[in-house]
This record gives C-alpha cells, structure tokens and sequence, in this order.
C-alpha cells in the first residue's frame, strides 16, 4: 500500500491504483469522457488530468498514471496530486473548449439531451462561452444496424465504442479511422454490427452520437419514471431499468449486477419494449362455432369453471417460458385440487425428473464464479444465444488469463478461442470414460466449470433416455475433473428460459404418474385430456387440439391464443411483480413498471378467482398471501438475490456412464435468437434484426 | 331606444355613450369593411379607432383594415389596390366559445376517434 | 485536411500478392517480432506494398493484415492514419509530391503546383489522361536550403524552377526518368550557399571564387565533388627546414589546427614566423583567410621572443607564460 496525498488529504492506495482511482478513493470526482471502468485505458480525451507536485509543467493523465509511477518528494515525502487548483480547472475549461469546437449544435434535437456526458461535464467544468468563429467539420453518418442511430458529427472521438466492441463484444467491426480533426469512428463494411451486445454502445457513448434507433425522438430522460426490475428474455435474469412514460414502457437499460450482468444487457432484452404493445391480448375471448369472441370476464371465467367441472382430474397444465414462480404456484394449486398431477415447465423430453436436488438443475459455479475457473467444458450449449451475458463473462475470463475452452456441439463463433471437442454424443461419451485429448486439461484445472446446455438434455426428438443419458455423462465429466466438490462446485445447467428453475424449485413437475407436457399434448390429441391450461406455454406443437378445451394465459397473441378455446388476458413481465428464479438458483422479484393494457389481469389473480368459481377457493386473496403460503413450503424463495446451494453428494449418486446411448448431433434448440418469445415474436425490432442478420450473412457468403 | 340603453350600460356592443361623443365631435369616418365596422381617425390623424358593427371583439377585423389599425400602415384598405391570392380565405374572427371553436378528434365536444399515440397498444384480433 | 479514405471500388484490385521477393522480405520482417507481437510488422509490409503496386489498395490492406494476423479495421486505422500511405492509385511513371511549407513557398512552389496543375491534373491525387502521372502537395521534405523541392519515389529533386521541373516530369512521363540527377537541379554542392562561398574560401576546390558555368543544357550537370583539404595538390608556400620542428601552439593564438596548417603551407619554426615579410605575411593571410589576424595576434613579435630564447625570453618580454 502506498501513500499518496490528495488535495491535501493524506491517503493509503494500493500502489498498483492509478491517480484516478486514488482520487476516487479520497473521494474526489473526476471527470472523463474516454474512461470506463470495464474498458482498458485509452487516455486520449485529457478531461482527467490532474496536476502532480513537482511534476512536469503539464498535467497527467490520471487514467493512465499510476500511483507508483509518481516520485517521492526531495526527503521522500508521499507524491501529491492536486485536482482543484487553478491549472486543472484551466485544463478542463480548455479541453472542453477544443471538444465543443466541432461539436454541433444539435442539443435540441439530440437524444443525449438531459443524460449527456458532455452537457453536464460543460455545465460544470467548462467556460460559458466560445471563442470559435470558424466553420464545424461535419461526418456522413454510419449505418451501424437497425439498433443504432448514428450521428457521427457528435462523435467527440473517444473510442469506447471501439473498445467495447474489440474487447467486450468480440467483434472487430469498428475502428477509428484518419486523425485529428478527421478522424472518423466507422466500420470495416457498413453494415449491422455482428454481435448481440452492440446496443451497450448506446449507453457508453458520452455524447448522442450513437442513439438507440427505436427510442429516437420519443422521450427526454426527466419524464420517464424509473422502475428497476429483472429481464426474462432469458434465463440469466439479467438487472434491467424499465424507462416508462404513462401506460408506456419506453426503453430498456441496464443495472449494475456485478454478479450477473455487470453493466451490459444483451440486444433482445434492451429491445424488446415494443412488443409489449403490440399483439396484446387486452380482453377475454371465448370460441364460440369456429371464431373466438370478444366476451367478458365473467363469461369466461364461468365457462372454464363449467368445464373444469365437468372435466374432473382429466386436466392438464403446461407453464411457458416466462411465466413467474406466483402463477405457477397457484396453477399447481389448482389443478391439484382436481386431483391431477398433469404439470409440466420443463421442455419436451427433459431429463429432470421431479425430486432432483437442486444442484443438478442449476448454474453451481454461479456466473461471477466463471472468472475463479480455469477451465471450460461446454456441451451441446451455444452460450452466445442463449445466455449471452454469460458468454460475456466467460470472454472476459478467457481475456484476463489461460483459459482452456472446450465445446461439444455445433462448431459455432463464440466471440473466444475453443477447442472443437466434437458434435455428438461419442464425444460426451470419450469424456466421460476419460479417453478424449481434453481430459489431460480437464484434469490439470483446479475449478474446471462443466457447463450442459438445456438443449442437450431435451432432445425432443429422440427418448428421453438420451437426454438422461447426457446428463449423468456430464456429471461424470464434472466428478473425474474434480468439479465437484464442497468448496467448489463446477457443474452448471444452461437454461434458456426465465421460469424453468422458478418451476422446477416448486414442484411444477409430473409426478405420482403425471403427464409431461409432451404427454398432456398426446392424451389431449388422443382425446383423453379435457381441459389443458397453456400459462404463456407457446413453445409447444399445438395442431389438433380439438379434441381439448384449451384455455390459454397469456399476455400476447401467439401461437397458443390461436389454438385456445378460451383466452384470458394475463400481464407481461413490466407489468406485475413476480418471483423468477435464474439458471444459477438466484431469487429475483420483477416490480411492476406499468399496468396491462385494457381488460388484462395479473395472472396468479386470475387463477385464483378461476378457483373461486370451482368452489375451491384458493388459500389467498392477495399477492403477500400468496407468497406467504409459497414461502411457508419453499423458505429458500424468500431469499431476494441469494442462492441456495446444491448438494454435492447428491449430485455425485446420478453420475455415471450408460452402457449403450444412442448417437446423436447435439445442437442448440434456438433457431433464431432474436424470436426466441412471444413478446419477441411481437416486437418489429427485432425482426428488422432478424432481417438485418439475413442481411448480413447473404452477404458474407 | 335598445341601442341607447346598449350604449348606456354595456360596453360590449358597438359603442359606449363616451365613444360615440368622441366619434361624433373628432372622428372622420375614413372607411368601412365588409363586416360593417366604421373606422375613424381624427383630424390630425393621429388616432385611429373602429366601431364595431357587432360585439366588440378585436379579431373581428379583417387584416387589410388591422394593418391601419395598428398603425402599421398609412394607406387605406378601400385606397390600396391589393389583389388577393386565391388561396386566401376569407377572414373569420376568433371562434373560440362559439360553435365554431376547434376541439381535437375524439374530444368530448367532438366526434371522431383520437388520433393514435406512442403508447397506443395493439390489441391481439382473432383471424 | 481532408479525409482519407480507401479508393472508390471502382479502381480497386481484386487481389494483391507480393512478388518472391517482397515475400521472402516481408517474411522475414515479420519473424523480427517476438512471437504474438507479429503485428507490429503491418507498417512494414504497408510499405513494401505501396512500393510495389505504388499505391495501397484494399486487397493490400487485407493481404498484409492476414499475413500479420490483424483484424483488417485495425490495419485499415492505420493506412488511414499515416498519410504516406496513398490510398488511391499514383502515377504509373512518377507521383510527384511538392512541398508546400513555408521556405518552399517563399521560394515559389505555388508555381510549381499550379504547373502540375496545368500538366498532369486539376486537383491532387488524380492521374493525368494517360494514367501515367499523379501530384499532391505534402508537408515539409526536409531540404529547406534547396528550396523548392519535389518528391519523386525515394529522390528529391531540389532547387526547381517551373521549367526544369517541366523537363523533369517530362523525362519521367518519357520513361527517361534516370537521365536526371536527384538532389539540386542547378550548380550547387548540395545545401552548399547558392551564390558561393563566403567562407572556406582558400581551401582548394571549395572555393565560389571558382567560377563553373552553370548548368544549362538539357538533363547535363557537371558533379562538382568536394575535395578535402589534405587532397590538395598546391605547392607548400614555404621550404620547411628539415629536422627541426617547433610547438608553434606555444604562440598565443595558433591552436593545434592552425599550426597543422601552418605546417602544411611550410612553416614549422619560429625561426620561418619570426623571418616573415610583408608580403609573406599576406601570402599566409589570404591563404588561410586570416584576415589581419597575424598582425592582431602579434605573432611575429611572439616567434621573435621564443626563437631568439625560448620560453624564459617569452615570458621576460610578455610578462606570461606562452600558452
């Protein structure tokens, strides 16, 4: 530790801090514009500069010096940087002078306005009026993707975009071209930027340069109310602020969780607003002959509770990708009072049975845990698709240190360097009986993380037997190479969907001889189903269903609102508070941002006036009863933001290797990462992203 | 005996006892406009003023006379040969707490539907 | 100021490869980089690039950029960034680069450039009708003393006029670049003065007095090559007596170079200084651009002092030790 004196104030730092942090650290603000926290250094905006005692006659960039760069005084006092003196100040005033000379006057018309760098900066450091009577040079705009606007005048050239981008992102798109006063950021072709993170470089802009596209021109930061809530576009449950105008959601941006998503968001959850207004279901329809009819809500109910009770135990449920632990656990509550057991959250043919410890089905090591590992075994997961900020995480690993990477599955670009393990289950196979090249590595690391994806383990063509089969292997991957143990636990399950281990953790599982989802779909084909409620489940086959009375909870038109017989409009995840559980086991709680539109009701609401109607009234009558009886049975969902640990021995007991498995390819169940939801399926962003990447791969080829 | 009393009490009418004095003692009646309101300056044309041929409301006077009303120019409306583009409408005063007023679609006061905004959602429709 | 940008795709090559040569160069080059640090080698292999095809295309860029292993935007940052990459096609014959800096200027490279102006194209970096020639004005080249100057390749061609730069390039569209000499286009000894010496007059051969007729046939220059002193062939002024040699440093104001040159013109006792006439005295003056300094130093006075009794006379007749 050393000492280095601030403004007077006599500190102790590590010596390896630069002056900046050590001036945080004495709690001094200083300004920057090209410095980020999560980006390496570039030190070309000189908005930092602090001045050093006895140093040279200039300032120092407080970026990039470090505290053990700066010499000790003429009897070895502690070096002193000052950042309130006369020659800062003058420092300041002048480089904001020279970066508002060529910089438009667009803050009218500029986005950026009221959240802008530059603004405040000004405001505060800068001088009140300008000495420039020249012309501005201007920049022709850049046609970056459907995501960005790009107003390239504005570019104050700090090249966080380019850093983030090379570094974060992984794609080597962007660059800054020419220098000095034409210096121009651009990409290599003009096309859609390659990765799934570049609206991150939205908000690392300083200045309005690069705009959200679809937000351009709606909103001024001052009059959206805030909502601070969890993403589940993806199982990752990534801290997200709803920006929210009224009854509108305007935008999507991200919290600091240095535990999953640290400061990014990937594209689909930062986009997907405007799917929340479009395909709403806002009212109840009932089918009546072939059309479904606008009804209301007593008409609807009332039929469903007819049907329920003519049905007896013959119903079935099947809880979608984003539904919440509340819904899910008043839809079991219901259908168990029938005196059914035909739940199911899981994807078709999962391999996770109803009384598996928790450590089988969840993310062990914990996403923050991925930068403590030194080895990575994916299989029959794509990372990048299906949980991207992980992906992020594992860069940033295999960015800092040796990191050895190996994928079985589809040979995809994962933005990092891996070994190609191979594409089926033999490869899982010779992994687990210890005979493949990349078990020597495995076996060096001491906390090897074993990542399986969900795909691999529900491969809905086959048996379920495969997917079992994958799964033990892989534990017995993670068991030779010394993944599982108490102090580290390196087994982790991928999932792609935010409700997966919220259902799993209550039991919203066939068992006592229940149907699985893929079996209510059978039975109900078949005719021997009655009723089958859909919460939001539109992943599923549902062609000739008219044997069942379909009664589906959604908040969106898709592919289940087509083939139910009764709709009731439920909420989005901006629209209720709910408990998702994320593919590591975290507890989080969504807050409602706005209210659903017209008729629609929070879901748990409508399940429970549902059993109102049956005359077998649910337990509670609002959502603190609700979650008060959840947490009566499952202590652990009280827990916001902790994890409750799996138990490593029971994880031990399901690893082995089958003695005969059927090959097959593994491969990714997402098709298409930017239409993986409903609420996706409904948002034109992101099929103008779709038609981009299209786009752009038509042209790689 | 109605426009007396008129002159006597109120103010909102045509005119006033007081400016029917002045009109009658200084004013020369230098024009009138389509409307029938009487403007006067005085001998030394130095004021100007219009008796209105209705409710006093100053929008009620058409531009070409609010120009010389307003001392903006010297030359009479009923002297100047302006021809006017055919687009021009002819001249309306503010209708506002008339019939006439404006209210946007979808106000209580007027039929029609709202014009669509951002937070306009679009509801699901069954095909 | 103007914003560079890789040429229309319209004259862009498909395709770049180096020649065997560049090649093996270029591999070479790039293995004196530690290993993981082969990209410092693109400036290089630009280079190499540019002087083979005489201007950096695309498909340069990105050739050069796999070979080290670079992203091709990073090496595009810095074709751009450097401006002697030219990233549009040259001149097949000659770009001719004209300083435009403050000496040049005064010297008349407006005059210059608005000749290529009129000769090859209207504005910088575009070919002329037959493709074969191209100009743009650069910074400072760096011979400011012969100015103006024009760049062509690796030459630089100096003390232009409008006229002899008009034979040059047309020598260069000819395909007779080689008949011209680089360096100064006039009479001149490189950055030697212009209108001859002023001093180092007496030294043989470098003297301006020696008037040399100045270049005026077409392409034909006589080098006029520097000759050191000790190469002069002149006869010594004065017989140097054998055997006896003095320090003549001991005389105030002769150090250890001019008495070498004292000794090479003949002198080397006090004996020969102090026997010095009139007319001697001016022999050595002029020959050694003395001016006067003889009589100013009093030499004679001090060689009469030491010749006739050494260091005790010297300091009995000055008061001091001879230095």
């Amino acid at each position: 530790m050393t000492q280095i004196k601030v403004d007077g104030e006599l500190i102790e730092v590590p010596d390896y801090y630069t002056l900046m942090q050590a001036a945080e650290a004495a709690g001094k603000q200083i300004p920057r514009f090209c410095f980020h926290e999560r980006l390496s250094v570039a030190g070309n905006c000189r908005m930092c500069l602090v001045e050093v005692k006895g140093g040279p006659p200039k300032p120092q960039a407080s970026c990039a010096m470090g505290v053990k760069d700066l010499r000790p005084g003429p009897n070895g006092e502690p070096a002193e940087i000052f950042t309130n003196t006369p020659m800062v100040k003058k420092a300041r005033e002048g480089v904001l002078e020279f970066l508002l000379i060529n910089h438009p006057l667009d803050c009218p018309i500029c986005d950026q306005g009221g959240e802008c760098d530059l603004q405040d900066q000004a405001m505060a450091f800068g001088l009140d009026s300008s000495r420039f009577t020249e012309n501005k040079r201007i920049v022709e705009d850049k046609y970056l993707g459907p995501l960005i606007k790009t107003i390239m005048t504005r570019c104050i050239h700090c090249t966080r975009c380019v850093r983030f981008t090379t570094e974060i992102a992984g794609i080597n798109e962007l660059g800054l071209l020419g220098r000095g006063e034409d210096a121009q950021i651009t990409p290599y072709i003009e096309r859609a930027l390659s990765s799934e993170l570049v609206g991150n470089i939205v908000d690392l802009c300083p200045v309005g340069a690069l705009t959200s596209r679809p937000y351009a021109f709606t909103a001024r930061p001052w009059e959206l109310t805030k909502t601070e809530t969890i993403d589940v576009m993806d199982a990752l449950g990534s801290a997200i602020r709803v920006d929210s105008r009224g009854c509108e959601v305007m935008r999507i941006l991200p919290r600091i969780n240095e535990d999953i998503n640290e400061e990014w968001i990937s594209d689909k959850t930062r986009y997907v607003w405007d799917g929340l207004k479009r395909q709403r279901l806002d009212r109840p329809y009932v089918r009546k002959g072939k059309k479904l009819v606008e009804a209301n809500w007593d008409e609807a109910l009332n039929l469903v509770a007819r049907k329920i009770k003519k049905a007896g135990n013959r119903v079935g449920a099947i809880a979608g990708d984003l539904a919440g632990v509340e819904e899910m656990y008043a839809l079991k509550k219901l259908i168990n009072s029938v005196g059914s057991n035909n739940i199911d959250c899981r994807p078709p043919m999962s391999a996770l049975e109803a009384n598996m410890d928790r450590g089988v089905y969840i993310f062990n090591p914990t996403i923050a845990g991925i930068e403590e590992s030194d080895c990575i075994l994916i299989i029959g997961a794509n990372p990048r698709f299906e949980a991207s900020l992980l992906n992020v995480r594992i860069r940033k690993t295999w960015r800092a240190k040796d990191l050895p990477i190996g994928l079985v599955g589809q040979r995809v670009d994962l933005t990092y360097d891996y070994t190609h393990l191979g594409e089926d289950i033999d490869s899982v196979k010779a992994l687990a009986t210890g005979s493949h090249k990349f078990n020597k590595i495995l076996k060096k690391a001491k906390k090897p993380i074993v990542i399986v994806g969900e795909g691999a383990i529900s491969l809905a063509k086959n048996s379920k037997k495969t997917g079992r089969d994958i799964l033990s292997m892989s534990l017995m991957i993670a068991n030779n190479a010394g993944a599982l143990r108490e102090d580290w636990n390196g087994f982790g399950l991928l999932h792609n969907a935010a409700a997966r281990v919220g259902g799993l953790d209550i039991g919203f599982v066939p068992d006592n001889g229940g149907a699985s989802s893929l079996e209510q779909l059978e039975l109900a084909k078949k005719g021997e189903l009655d009723i089958i409620f859909l919460l939001g489940a539109d992943e599923y086959d549902l062609q000739s269903l008219d044997k069942t009375f379909v009664v589906y909870i959604g908040s969106h038109g898709d592919v289940g609102a087509h083939h139910a017989d009764v709709i009731l409009p439920a909420a989005a995840y901006t629209e209720k508070s709910a408990i998702y559980v994320n593919s590591e086991g975290r507890v989080q709680m969504t807050k409602r941002a706005v209210f659903p539109p017209g008729e629609a009701k929070e879901d748990w609401a409508i399940i429970r006036a549902l059993s109102a109607r049956i005359d077998k009234i649910l337990p509670f009558d609002n959502l603190a009863q609700l979650r008060e009886k959840l947490y009566a049975e499952f202590p652990h969902l009280q827990n916001i933001n902790q994890i409750k640990a799996g138990n490593i021995s029971a994880m031990k007991k399901l690893a082995k290797i089958p003695a005969k498995t059927s090959n097959v390819l593994l491969r990714s169940p997402i098709k298409e990462y930017y239409l993986t939801n409903a609420i996706a399926r409904a948002s034109k962003i992101m099929a103008e992203c779709v038609k981009a990447r299209r786009e752009r791969e038509g042209a790689n080829r | 005996m109605k426009q007396f009393l008129a002159e006597l009490f109120i103010w909102w009418h045509k005119q006033t006892l007081s400016i029917g004095l002045r009109t009658w003692l200084k004013g020369r009646h230098v024009g009138t406009d389509e409307f029938g309101n009487k403007y006067y300056t005085d001998k030394k044309n130095k004021k100007r003023w219009v008796v209105y041929d209705g409710i006093v409301e100053a929008s009620a006077i058409p531009p070409g006379w609010h120009g010389w009303m307003h001392y903006r120019t010297d030359i009479l409306p009923n002297e100047e040969n302006y021809q006017p583009h055919k687009w021009e409408k002819p001249h309306i005063a503010n209708p506002t707490g008339t019939r006439n007023a404006y209210h946007p679609k979808g106000s209580l006061l007027r039929d029609g539907k709202r014009a669509k905004i951002s937070a306009d959602y679009e509801a699901w429709k069954p095909e | 100021m103007s914003v560079r940008r890789l040429a229309d795709d319209s004259v862009q090559p498909s395709s770049f490869s180096f020649t065997k040569e560049n090649l093996a160069w270029a591999k070479k080059r790039i293995a004196l980089y530690p290993k993981g640090r082969e990209q410092s080698a693109i400036i290089p292999l630009l280079m190499r690039a540019q002087e083979q095809s005489g201007w950096v295309s695309k498909a340069a860029i990105e050739k050069c950029a796999d070979m080290v292993n670079m992203p091709y935007i990073r090496a595009l940052e810095v074709a751009t960034f450097y401006t002697q990459f030219q990233l549009q096609p040259v001149g097949s014959k000659a770009h001719i680069q004209i300083c435009g800096t403050t000496p040049c200027m005064l010297r008349g490279a407006e005059d210059l450039r608005a000749l290529c102006q009129r000769k090859i194209a209207k504005k910088a970096h575009q070919l002329n009708e037959d493709g074969t020639l191209s100009w743009e004005e650069v910074e400072c080249a760096g011979a400011c003393v012969n100015a103006p100057i024009v760049t062509i390749g690796k030459d630089t061609y100096e003390d232009l006029t409008v006229e002899r730069l008009e034979e040059i390039i047309d020598a260069f569209a000819a395909g007779k670049a080689k008949e011209i000499t680089p360096g100064p286009q006039i009479d001149r000894q490189f950055s030697a003065p212009a209108n001859g010496f002023t001093s180092l007059l007496n030294l043989n051969n470098i003297s301006g007095k020696e008037k040399k007729s100045p270049a005026n046939s077409k392409g034909k220059k006589t080098k006029n090559r520097v000759k050191s002193v000790n190469e002069n062939k002149q006869a010594t002024l004065f017989s140097a007596p054998k055997d006896k040699k003095d320090d003549l440093k001991l005389i105030s104001g002769i150090g250890a170079v001019l008495e070498k040159k004292l000794n090479n013109l003949g002198i080397t006792t006090f004996a020969q200084l102090a026997a010095l006439k009139k007319a001697d005295i001016k022999k050595i003056d002029d020959a050694l651009s003395f001016k006067g300094r003889i009589e100013r130093d009093e030499w004679i006075k001090q060689a009469k002092a030491l010749a006739k009794g050494g260091v005790e006379e010297y300091i009995r007749q000055f008061g001091k030790k001879p230095v």
